[in-house]
């Protein structure tokens, strides 16, 4: 049998370098990764949003556009949720094949849901409770043709945060909620379902906990599963520090030297194998290696766009 | 076209009710060509992709293409019409309107030109075909007994991935490189054309008969290696109850298939994929299936 060229080898040059940068060998999250998510087998979907007083500060550019890292992170949220809405959107049906949960940490000493409006109090909202509670507004969209003609329509945005920066960065606290919150939901009759999915935007600086209580925080909620693999554990780091937007890093080394990028590449779930050409995509390589899933300075919706192409409906 | 036995089954994803493929089958009576076509509407991008995909097959011109620029040139009266026929529809819900916009509609295009020479035709010895995206053209040799996928579906593995997909949108724009064209004489096989979830079915059923071949075997524990759905689809297939031999085993599947339009009450093909899909050896899919087989003599196999 010929050697699968995508997986690390042991005693290879891919392996050598990466225990020499410091890296553990990148093991891929376990599981198929194969389940339809459908209506009567949904999946989850849980952000994590660092409120902290921390996240006001920043001057990011992404995507062209100069943010708050709190600006960011709500303009991360709400392109997400409005990308989950387009993908659950079948002909004139909107189906309910994402349940939602978000969780905010920073204006209060423990994290908490983070829903707001007729929202708030709820823990898991679906796709026509996410589209009924939207602030909308109407904008101009063009349309272009094969042939090069083009026709100008309006289309309307749904937005449902607004960027929030106040008090400590209570980020253990949050990752222990999402743990439960995520072992209820696949103990509630979703052993089936596709893995749920964790997305951590921050800028990293925990205020309740150091490294390795984060590490196991980030590994026990990683080993939750359920049939089809394990929960992945992704996070979108918003930094003041300089460097270049990164998508889905396989070595440390392509971070910039930040002491809590490091920290989130570790506590991120490697990529699982059938996203590999998705994540090569993004990252317009081929290097046949292992992604963690998390982003630097980057559009985070990434994290997202990755479940709806990649994943079957 | 008394050259050809063509055989049609289809059946919609279990559980839905809307049909995403389509397909097309010759018209009689027909000049120098008969057309035979499937469409595969992708229901992950865009809305009215079932639509979008009965548009294509049934706008295809009764000639082959010459080039992907010929078939870019056909599609852009199409795309447009497409938009303005639609776009009231989709104003009526938010939703859709925002994916119609976004996305457009998108799914794969496969046809087949068939040389008809009967009747003192005077018409070309090769059929001609245009593939773009997964939904494949296989010629399962009757004397042979090999399965020859096209260039660009070689292999189980081909079929992960993302696919080329042809939309109305031009922002996601016709790439004449994924169009892939061949021509090749069609006697002495069975021609199938396939959507992608039954196109695999039948590689994985080829693949294990032919588990002692290096290059089969070698796809089998590459599927096996990668993990994901072509190992379980595998592992499914290898413990269930159905012959194991390709060339029994296929003959069951045709055996269930339609001989003409208009589609009988019992889904035979219907029912058999959707016992597959239950035992777990086929993808969660619609699956379309258009067998044509060459009535001409068989020669001698030199």
């Amino acid at each position: 049998m010929s050697q699968n060229p995508h997986l690390p080898v042991t005693g290879s040059n891919q392996t050598g370098n990466l225990i020499a940068t410091g890296n553990k060998l990148l093991q891929q999250a376990k599981g198929a990764y194969s389940a339809k998510i459908r209506r009567d087998q949904p999946t989850a979907l849980v952000f994590l949003i660092d409120q902290s007083g921390s996240m006001g500060g920043g001057s990011l550019t992404i995507d062209g556009k100069t943010m708050s890292k709190a600006d960011a992170a709500a303009r991360i949220v709400n392109a997400a949720l409005r990308e989950l809405l387009k993908k659950s959107t079948k002909n004139d049906e909107l189906r309910n094949y994402i349940d939602i949960a978000i969780i905010g940490y920073g204006k209060e000493s423990k994290a908490n849901m983070a829903w707001s409006g007729k929202l708030a109090g709820k823990t898991w909202v679906n796709m026509a409770e996410l589209d009924e509670n939207a602030e909308k507004t109407v904008i101009s969209s063009w349309v272009f043709f094969p042939d090069g003609s083009s026709e100008e329509e309006k289309a309307t945005v749904s937005s449902w945060f607004k960027p929030v920066a106040s008090g400590l960065t209570p980020m253990l606290s949050a990752i222990q909620k999402a743990t439960d919150l995520v072992r209820e939901w696949i103990a509630n009759g979703h052993n089936s379902s596709f893995p749920p999915v964790v997305i951590n935007i921050t800028d990293g600086e925990a205020t309740d906990a150091k490294a390795p209580a984060l590490l196991k925080a980030a590994e026990t909620l990683s080993e939750l599963r359920t049939d089809d693999g394990q929960v992945l554990f992704l996070n979108c780091h918003l930094s003041e520090t300089e460097g270049d937007s990164v998508f889905f890093p396989n070595d440390k080394n392509e971070l910039p030297p930040d002491e809590y990028a490091r920290l989130l590449f570790d506590m991120s779930s490697v990529m699982p194998e059938k996203y590999r050409s998705e994540v090569e995509q993004i990252k317009k390589a081929a290097s046949g290696l292992n992604y963690k899933g998390m982003t630097f300075n980057a559009d985070g919706t990434r994290l997202v766009q990755f479940i709806t192409v990649g994943t079957s409906y | 076209m008394q050259d050809y036995t063509i055989l049609w089954g289809a059946a919609i994803k279990p559980g839905e009710t809307l049909r995403e493929d389509a397909h097309r089958l010759p018209m009689q009576p027909l000049g120098k060509w008969g057309l035979v076509a499937v469409a595969d509407g992708a229901g992950g991008k865009g809305v009215y992709v079932g639509k979008w995909a009965q548009t294509l097959v049934a706008q295809l011109p009764d000639t082959p293409f010459e080039d992907a620029e010929a078939v870019f040139n056909w599609l852009k009266p199409i795309a447009t019409q497409f938009y303005r026929d639609n776009k009231e529809d989709a104003q009526k819900n938010e939703h859709t309107w925002t994916k119609f916009l976004q996305e457009g509609s998108a799914a794969t295009l496969t046809a087949l030109w068939l040389p008809d020479r009967s009747d003192g035709n005077n018409a070309p010895e090769q059929s001609a075909c245009m593939m773009y995206g997964d939904s494949p053209i296989l010629q399962y040799h009757t004397l042979t007994k090999k399965l020859v996928m096209p260039e660009h579906l070689r292999e189980l593995s081909s079929f992960s991935g993302r696919t080329s997909l042809v939309n109305w949108l031009g922002s996601h724009p016709f790439q004449h490189g994924y169009c892939h064209f061949s021509r090749f004489d069609p006697t002495d096989q069975t021609i199938l054309l396939a959507t992608d979830a039954m196109a695999q079915m039948i590689l994985i059923r080829y693949l294990l008969h032919h588990e002692q071949d290096p290059t089969c075997r070698q796809q089998l524990e590459l599927a096996k290696v990668m993990g994901g759905i072509h190992a379980q689809l595998i592992d499914a297939n290898q413990k269930a109850d159905l012959p194991p031999d390709f060339d029994e085993w296929l003959h069951i599947l045709l055996h269930t298939l339609n001989t003409a339009e208009p589609e009988p009450d019992e889904n035979r093909f219907g029912n058999l994929l959707h016992q597959y899909y239950n035992q777990g050896l086929i993808e969660e899919d619609d699956y379309t299936l258009i067998a044509i087989k060459n009535n001409t003599p068989t020669r001698e196999f030199e």
